[in-house]
């Protein structure tokens, strides 16, 4: 079964491929909006016994939104670019009473997290082989801002205050849906009337590590999975 | 069609536009031709007995007047002009002569003393009348009214009426409030709720909270009042800076439409402060360490700034 579908495949990309390198494409943006269920790994924090996070509220992951820009600076054989990607996220639940139970005053966790990333998207399935998937990868630098509450004011145990920033880097592979082919005429008008080359369907996994690379402090990365719109112009 | 059209035209008709406001020590009342609109009350307890409720009238294209304008108070409803058979009396606090009226006359001050609302003379104190200061509570009505002419000249037009300003006497304490606790951290949260139902619970204007440690020897507690006048919109109040552990004691009190303040919540409410440990102090608690950076409040404006400058690094590499 395999071996038939690869010598398709072969016999449809070598020759496209040996034509000549894909022609260079104008240096494009696309602007993303997505969502995401972001759980952070907060009991690898260097000397957490337990994780806080669950104690506090449960395994239940934080929903985040996130908005990035991409913009290329090269765009032929694929395209490659830098991101710069901002989110939100927050998480309540009842404070914890000496016995465990839950008291009658809420605490929550609120994250900003930011990513500055060197962007690489395979487009040329799209663009030369009008297979309408895009693959692609990200690498970069990560900043979290983060701080907590307790009831309405921001946390504060023995003098230390629940609150900072850390740093730290992380990567995202993704796969994009170009959604050119689902009505072309709309999209060739977009492109032409708007200036929009391409919209697209994704879903991305990111793994950050905001843990001030390995210093000490809570460590708030974490591996998780988003999906939204993109479209490029 | 025809008997349709001459029948309308036979109809005597008051013009369109004439108006009549009656206004009470800031309480509005206006009504347009023959409609009405809504009734704004004047409530006030015993403390305004001798108080002079202060009020004006205004009219506009009130010319063609046929009658004195009147303001009476009344413990009926209002009509076009003061009963001459309500038992108590109506009560005429204001008359505007006919040809003042017709001669222009757009606008008029009246007064009358609280006492003199006639709801005082239907009201029976053991067997005797009873009088301002006494526990009731009542509402009678400011009416004000003026026939004019119609289209053809002729007085037969019904009067226009401004829409009364209920003046209500309540000297009645009301409930004091339900007073829900929940202890926080080195805090209380506070609930009021108005007791009862019905018009007992729409009357409440506001409350009222004091708040005592609670003595540990049995002695008389030393209340506080806490928040200033609270809205029953919004009826939650935080005590702060409380000691976890101690007891203490609180008490709300409800006042209503015409100010009048409950006695206190009985028996006064205990509630004690807890220490709660937020998701920071479970992460310092599980051997977590505190990161040492700085605030979010600086360290948000200083990673864009980082991130910022990179981003400004890399585009002037490219250009």
């Amino acid at each position: 079964m395999r071996k038939p579908l690869l010598a398709a495949v072969l016999v449809l990309a070598v020759p496209a491929l040996a034509e000549s390198e894909p022609k260079p494409l104008p240096n494009t943006t696309i602007l993303e909006l997505k969502m995401g269920f972001y759980q952070p790994r907060v009991g690898d924090s260097p000397g957490a016994t337990s994780d806080a996070y669950v104690q506090t509220f449960g395994n239940s992951a934080m929903l985040i939104g996130e908005f990035e820009v991409d913009r290329s600076f090269y765009h032929g054989y694929g395209y490659l670019g830098i991101g710069f990607s901002i989110a939100y996220g927050e998480k309540y639940a009842k404070a914890l009473l000496a016995d465990g139970t839950p008291s009658g005053e809420s605490t929550g966790l609120m994250v900003l997290p930011m990513r500055l990333m060197a962007v690489y998207r395979y487009d040329v399935l799209a663009h030369v082989f009008h297979i309408p998937f895009v693959p692609y990868a990200e690498l970069g630098f990560v900043s979290y801002p983060w701080w907590t509450n307790k009831g309405g004011s921001v946390e504060i145990v023995d003098g230390s205050k629940g609150s900072g920033v850390r740093w730290g880097w992380g990567f995202t592979l993704g796969l994009a849906l170009e959604m050119d082919f689902l009505n072309p005429t709309y999209a060739r008008e977009a492109r032409e009337d708007a200036g929009i080359y391409h919209f697209y369907l994704f879903g991305e996994f990111n793994d950050d590590f905001a843990n001030n690379f390995g210093a000490k402090g809570i460590n708030l990365g974490a591996a998780y999975f988003t999906f939204g719109l993109a479209f490029e112009f | 069609m025809r008997p349709l059209l001459a029948a309308l035209l036979l109809v005597p008709a008051v013009a369109f536009g004439q108006t009549l406001t009656l206004k009470v020590n800031g309480s509005t009342s206006t009504i347009t031709g023959t409609g009405s609109t809504t009734t704004s009350t004047y409530a006030k307890n015993a403390a305004s007995c001798n108080n002079t409720v202060a009020g004006n009238w205004v009219g506009t294209s009130l010319t063609t007047a046929c009658t004195t304008l009147q303001v009476w108070l009344t413990v009926d409803t209002c009509g076009s002009a003061p009963s001459t058979t309500n038992t108590p009396a109506d009560v005429v606090v204001y008359t505007a002569q006919v040809g003042a009226v017709a001669a222009g006359l757009t606008t008029d001050s009246f007064s009358f003393f609280f006492s003199a609302l006639p709801g005082f003379g239907a009201l029976t104190d053991g067997g005797t009348s009873a009088s301002c200061g006494d526990a009731a509570d009542f509402t009678d009505l400011l009416c004000a009214a003026v026939t004019l002419k119609d289209n053809t000249g002729a007085c037969t037009s019904s009067a226009i009426s401004a829409s009364p300003v209920n003046m209500r006497y309540d000297n009645i304490l009301p409930d004091p409030p339900v007073v829900t606790v929940t202890p926080l951290d080195s805090k209380l949260s506070v609930r009021l709720t108005a007791s009862g139902s019905g018009s007992a619970v729409t009357d409440i204007q506001s409350f009222q909270l004091q708040y005592a440690a609670e003595p540990t020897d049995g002695g008389t507690p030393s209340y506080a009042p806490y928040g200033g006048v609270i809205s029953v919109n919004n009826p939650n109040v935080t005590i702060p800076n409380l000691v976890n552990g101690e007891n203490y004691l609180v008490v709300g009190y409800s006042v209503d439409e015409a100010t009048n303040v409950s006695g206190p919540t009985t028996p006064a409410v205990v509630g004690q402060p807890v220490l709660t440990y937020g998701f920071y102090a479970n992460y310092l608690n599980d051997g977590g360490q505190p990161a040492g950076c700085g605030a979010v409040g600086g360290g948000a404006p200083s990673a864009l700034a980082f991130l910022s400058v990179l981003l400004l690094g890399v585009a002037r590499r490219r250009g």
